[in-house]
């Protein structure tokens, strides 16, 4: 029992104690004590913390090979409005209420009346607020008077009303509040903006230039879209302005803006995964109208601490290739972005040109987009066909004569960017399936990914190492995750009762719930 | 971070330190000494049933009940060889030189 036994005095423990506390003492003398905010903002990373497996690569070189002579600007993207004429509108339009409605009336799981309910109020909210995209002006007009302390602007006095009291409320500024504006190096800009950005809902962030690169991402002019009706047609150009404008030909981002902000909005996984539904497409809706609160909130911040922005919103760009170029992701099959966190469960990735300085990031590669060579679950799991089922991706586009879901008459090019070696997908074929299925938004291939899994089992961090080393098991992997039942969700359960077990299966975790 | 998860998987922690201490004083008591294959089959059975464990439980918390089952297949029934096929190894090993 001798080696079992403490050897240890007490006057030796009392000693080893004091010693201890004075190296606690002298660690905590030398550590460095924050003076002012500018000391604070230097913590943090320029990048994200990724994983060991996760690889930089070179700028503006991600793993999907991109020709940069070969990419244009599109003129603007439309899935399926400008695909049809007024009378298939007309009839698809009312196959989809037609649809839902049965399915309310059949109480079908994933499209029950609480689904549908759930889901279109997310897409009022987001309707209220999405032409906010350029600068701060329109949100300034048009914040209501609310309950602030302010001073009354002629007699000094304060005022706790809702009037407007001084300009320190809504959209604010360094010189309304009589300050200068904020000074940092681009490393303390970048810490400093991925705090706002998770503060502000937002998860991953990424920094770009606004170069020969990015500016190709631009549309040439504001998308065709009803709920935006007064940007309609409207050019969108780079000028030499202080702030950026709009009239009634054209929308202006100062060329002083050269860099870009990219910000994440995930979805939450669990609905995503009862897919196709209402209520997989509840959690994207949501998750637009998340991103609407993160761009008022976000770029409010911006403004507030001196600088410029111009986007988000619903801008006239192809916002996945931000995220791919930024380093927040990796092209997959299904043409999202697959991202080492949470797979393709990325609802929209937020665009902001600025003149706030800041460093760029990187492409990343973890063996996503190789992977999706031999997997192909998601387009196995579409129900439109929309995602070709081929290996190698290709420089084609998807043919014009290309007749799935018929369209009267099909313009790829509204859709498909020329110049990158994909899978070219059929968007038009994607949402015709919304429409006319009723079953808004689907997300079939989001929860068919093999890198949509939850972070609890560890096999998931298993594959997705091998899977970064080495492409010899990509298919084994896949079979695998057919086999063992992942993918859309089977339990019967989920299904039928999601709506009266919120414990189970939408548990509050702690005080951030988006993670 | 604490969670009856955390709380779980510490428990398991200390059971295995106690079980190896009191296996290697068994060991020890009986005069037995392992060869290295040995124990390296043994762990890599203890390692992957402790893989085992841990995704049949988390599995269903994913709402992948088929999964958790196809893991007990797939994992743990090899975990549960190898760690026969270890003792198994010992035992006769003994047996044959008394």
């Amino acid at each position: 029992m001798d080696k079992f036994h403490s050897t240890l005095s007490r006057r030796d423990f009392m000693k080893a104690v004091g010693l201890a506390g004075a190296g606690v003492g002298a660690v905590t003398a030398a550590s460095p004590v924050f003076h002012d905010l500018d000391e604070v903002s230097q913590i943090g990373g320029v990048t994200e913390k990724r994983p060991w497996y996760v690889r930089e690569l070179e700028y503006a070189k991600p793993t999907v090979e991109i020709d940069w002579n070969v990419i244009q600007r599109q003129t603007h993207y439309n899935n399926w409005e400008d695909h049809l004429d007024q009378a298939e509108k007309d009839k698809r339009a009312h196959m989809y209420y037609d649809n839902t409605k049965q399915m309310v009336l059949e109480n079908n799981p994933g499209n029950t009346m609480f689904d549908v309910a759930i889901r279109h109020p997310a897409w009022t909210a987001v309707r209220r607020n999405m032409d906010y995209f350029f600068g701060v002006d329109g949100i300034q007009q048009d914040t209501p008077p609310g309950f602030e302390m302010g001073f009354d602007p002629e007699s000094g006095h304060c005022v706790i009303s809702p009037v407007w009291a001084t300009d320190l409320f809504g959209i604010i500024t360094p010189d309304n509040m009589g300050v200068p504006r904020w000074e940092g190096t681009p490393e303390q800009n970048a810490a400093l903006i991925r705090m706002a950005a998770r503060w502000c809902g937002g998860a991953e962030v990424g920094y770009l230039k606004a170069d020969e690169y990015t500016k190709k991402l631009v549309h040439k002019t504001c998308g065709v879209l009803p709920i935006l009706a007064d940007k309609n047609g409207k050019e969108v150009v780079w000028e030499d302005v202080d702030q950026p404008y709009e009239t009634d030909k054209k929308m202006v981002i100062p060329e002083k803006c050269n860099n870009i902000i990219v910000v994440v909005i995930r979805e939450a996984r669990n609905p995503a995964l009862m897919a196709p539904s209402y209520r997989a497409d509840a959690t994207t809706a949501k998750s637009y109208a998340r991103s609407i609160a993160f761009d008022i909130h976000f770029r409010g911040f911006i403004h507030a601490i001196g600088y410029t922005t111009a986007g988000s919103g619903w801008g006239p760009w192809n916002n996945v290739p931000f995220g791919v170029l930024s380093g927040i992701g990796e092209l997959g099959r299904m043409r999202g972005q697959i991202t080492p966190s949470c797979g393709p469960l990325i609802r929209k990735v937020e665009v902001f040109f600025t003149d706030l300085p800041l460093p760029t990031t990187n492409p990343i590669d973890f063996g996503a987009n190789r992977f999706c060579m031999d997997c192909g679950l998601c387009a196995k799991a579409c129900p439109a066909s929309a995602i070709p089922t081929f290996r190698e991706p290709t420089y084609e586009i998807t043919p014009a004569d290309d007749a799935n879901s018929n369209p009267t008459k099909l313009i790829p090019e509204y859709f498909n960017l020329s110049g990158k070696k994909v899978w070219p997908n059929n968007d038009f074929a994607c949402h015709n399936f919304w429409v006319t299925s009723g079953k808004h938004g689907c997300a079939a291939c989001v929860a068919s990914c093999v890198f949509s899994k939850d972070i609890k089992s560890s096999i998931h961090e298993v594959v997705k190492g091998v899977v970064s080393q080495t492409g010899i098991f990509n298919g084994f992997f896949a079979n695998m995750d057919h086999a063992f039942g992942y993918g859309i969700v089977k339990d019967q359960n989920m299904w039928d009762n999601f709506w009266f077990e919120p414990d189970k299966y939408w548990p509050l975790e702690g005080i951030e719930t988006n993670l | 971070m604490w969670s009856l998860y955390t709380l779980i998987w510490m428990l398991i922690g200390i059971a295995l330190g106690v079980g190896f201490t009191v296996l290697i004083n068994r060991l020890g008591q009986k005069g037995i000494s392992l060869r290295l294959y040995e124990w390296i089959i043994g762990i890599a059975g203890l390692i992957l049933f402790l893989f085992t464990i841990q995704n049949f439980y988390t599995a269903f918390q994913e709402f992948y009940s088929q999964a958790a089952y196809m893991f007990l297949l797939v994992t743990g029934l090899p975990a549960i060889i190898l760690m026969l096929v270890s003792w198994q190894l010992v035992t006769r090993r003994i047996k044959a030189q008394s």
